[in-house]
């Protein structure tokens, strides 16, 4: 990489962790939809922890967007890079592979310059 | 939208066309998570679970004479004394369902035993109320009696004016719902807080029972504030997007804005 540090960087680094923790939260959240399907009864204590899971969510997502926003003001892309982004929090994998593709992308613009 | 890029000052003129379209769906954007917040936010209230009140106890249990009440106000006891042979006590000037009122507190000497075993106390009992208008004479029940309902707070004495005329016979006027002023017409040690009692009393109404409780939705709220913290991140895209995209370019290559914007 390059010697100085790009302000892109840190800006990467925070939206791939928030990513990770996004994308891990919205795996547990959809589990949570199995008690959707009938004839399954689950016991009240994990109904409860599926609907903390699901307002811990919510929060986690706020800072995902927080960081996902930071990343695309200092990479300057375009809208609709940043809905595609944003998606990435709400549809179950979808971090995962905006991550990858993301990341691939910003180190190949670094290198190049 | 529009195709004219070709503006020679360094900046270039508002594309008038981006700019409204671009702040009507951020408006839209926006007002779509105000309304979805507020309706998260209307719904903690109607959402939470209900809380029943607890059922009723022994009023031992919650309180004792002379103590304080704090606790225990809000609390459903069950009550068993004589009625003492004292004036009753009516409270002019109240509002009970829309309906100018007056109500009918009185005296219940709680045994005993069922006061905590340090002897007999007075306990103030709201038997109910009745449209201020009528003015028929009391026919209350005497002796014993087993009575259920509620603990509520004493007021300050003084909240209403006692009214020129003669209380009723058997009655004096009370101006509130006060402890501190029927402690000295009545048998010490008095209760520091007064049961609304859910027993009909001949002429009088019966306060409604206490009613659930309903708790607040806390995943509602915090939905509410996310709705609201995403619709302001709708505002700072709209406001960035316009700033950077309202004005026609001067140069041809904008990474940013070519990728998706045609600019014919």
């Amino acid at each position: 990489m390059t010697a100085e540090p790009s302000p892109l960087l840190g800006a990467l680094a925070r939206y791939r962790v928030m990513a990770f923790v996004t994308g891990t939260f919205l795996l547990v959240v959809f589990l949570g939809l199995i008690r959707y399907i009938p004839g399954i009864d689950e016991p009240p204590a994990v109904d409860e922890f599926f609907s903390w899971v699901a307002i811990v969510h919510g929060w986690i997502y706020v800072v995902y967007l927080l960081a996902t926003v930071h990343l695309w003001v200092r990479a300057r892309w375009g809208l609709g890079r940043l809905v595609f982004l944003a998606l990435g929090g709400v549809i179950p994998l979808l971090s995962f592979v905006a991550e990858r593709r993301v990341s691939a992308e910003v180190r190949a613009t670094l290198e190049a310059s | 939208m529009d195709g004219d890029t070709g503006a020679a000052a360094p900046r270039g003129r508002v594309l008038w066309g981006r700019v409204v379209a671009a702040a009507l769906i951020g408006s839209v954007a926006v007002v779509a998570c105000a309304v979805l917040g507020w309706w998260q936010w209307s719904r903690a209230s109607t959402t939470g679970a209900t809380v029943l009140p607890e059922p009723p106890v022994a009023i031992d249990q919650v309180l004792r004479p002379a103590e304080p009440a704090g606790p225990a106000i809000g609390r459903q006891v069950r009550v068993a004394g004589e009625w003492a042979d004292v004036p009753a006590a009516v409270v002019p000037g109240r509002e009970v369902d829309g309906v100018a009122a007056e109500m009918l507190v009185r005296a219940l000497i709680v045994d005993a035993e069922t006061a905590g075993g340090d002897g007999a106390a007075t306990l103030a009992v709201v038997v109910g109320w009745r449209p201020e208008a009528d003015d028929a004479a009391l026919a209350l029940p005497s002796g014993r009696a087993v009575l259920e309902g509620y603990l509520r707070a004493a007021e300050a004495a003084g909240s209403s004016s006692t009214p020129a005329e003669d209380p009723p016979d058997g009655a004096t006027w009370a101006t509130g719902l006060a402890t501190s002023e029927l402690a000295q017409r009545w048998p010490a040690p008095l209760y520091g807080a007064l049961l609304v009692s859910y027993a009909e009393t001949p002429g009088w109404r019966t306060l409604a029972p206490l009613e659930p409780t309903r708790e607040t939705n806390v995943r509602s709220i915090a939905y509410a504030v996310e709705w609201w913290l995403f619709g302001a991140f709708a505002l700072f895209i709209a406001v960035r997007w316009i700033r950077d995209n309202g004005r026609a370019r001067p140069e041809a290559t904008d990474p940013a804005a070519g990728a998706r914007e045609d600019r014919a």
